[in-house]
């Protein structure tokens, strides 16, 4: 699964659903005095990003645990390209490594997930 | 108030609603397109009473107060880790509270100078007091935050 270039449009919408209001999401002349030099998408889309992907992946198998770590800054312009790994599988539980990769191959999120049957 | 008085202190619950219009909203936001995020017929296939919230939902029910924050310069916090854990899903029209505490504060020495790292973690209950879900993260902050 692939996200849409990752747009300012798209960072003033997650804000607002995930109530996340940090400028450095959202205001480019706050955000240009960042480490970062500019505008940063939130790490929590790219792990929404993987949690509904992961989701969709068995059917009747959904998210019980998810872990991630946020391994490098996403810029703005990205598109994330989401994999998973099964890891084990039983017929009630599923055990999954997942990456969201960005266009240069860099691993930006990883982590991993165990998904239950329903 | 130092950042450091909140460690190991649980905050007063906070009480959230599931709403439909919340839900869809927060999965379009993250591009999701499955059927249980969006139908109630869909999520009612599945053996729900509703339609189900994505997995990381419960991140918009914030309830650590923002003076928090604000012992922090935002240019430099960063999300470092992030971890849900259900013992079940939310869904649609369900009343909830969530119950928040910083569980520890601590000073890292990394190759790029001090870093400090922030664990927070979040539990949210149903109103018969059943543990639905936990939510842990991790911030770094990118300096030394002694006070």
């Amino acid at each position: 699964m692939k996200t849409p270039v990752l747009a300012q449009e798209h960072l003033k919408a997650y804000a607002a659903t995930s109530k996340d209001f940090n400028p450095i999401h959202t205001n480019p002349a706050f955000a240009k005095d960042s480490p970062f030099g500019g505008v940063i998408v939130h790490g929590m889309l790219s792990m929404g990003v993987l949690g509904q992907f992961a989701e969709g992946l068995f059917d009747d198998f959904l998210v019980a645990e998810l872990s991630v770590r946020f391994q490098k800054v996403v810029q703005l312009g990205t598109v994330l390209t989401c994999a998973a790994n099964v890891i084990e599988q039983t017929d009630t539980a599923i055990c999954a490594d997942v990456t969201a990769t960005n266009e240069q191959g860099e691993v930006v999120t990883a982590g991993r997930i165990v998904l239950k049957k329903y | 108030m130092s950042i450091y008085d909140a460690i190991g202190k649980k905050r007063e619950p906070v009480y959230f609603d599931i709403t439909e219009e919340a839900v869809r909203a927060f999965a379009e936001s993250v591009f999701a397109t499955n059927p249980i995020y969006f139908d109630k017929a869909a999520a009612q296939a599945k053996g729900f009473a509703h339609i189900v919230a994505p997995p990381t939902f419960p991140t918009s029910l914030r309830s650590l107060e923002p003076e928090w924050y604000e012992n922090f310069d935002l240019l430099r916090f960063l999300h470092g880790e992030q971890q849900y854990t259900y013992n079940k899903r939310l869904v649609v029209g369900e009343r909830i509270y969530c119950v928040e505490m910083v569980e520890a504060i601590y000073v890292k020495h990394g190759r790029s100078g001090p870093m400090t790292v922030s664990e927070l973690v979040k539990k949210g209950y149903n109103m018969q007091d059943e543990l639905l879900f936990t939510e842990k993260q991790k911030l770094i902050y990118l300096g030394e935050v002694l006070s």
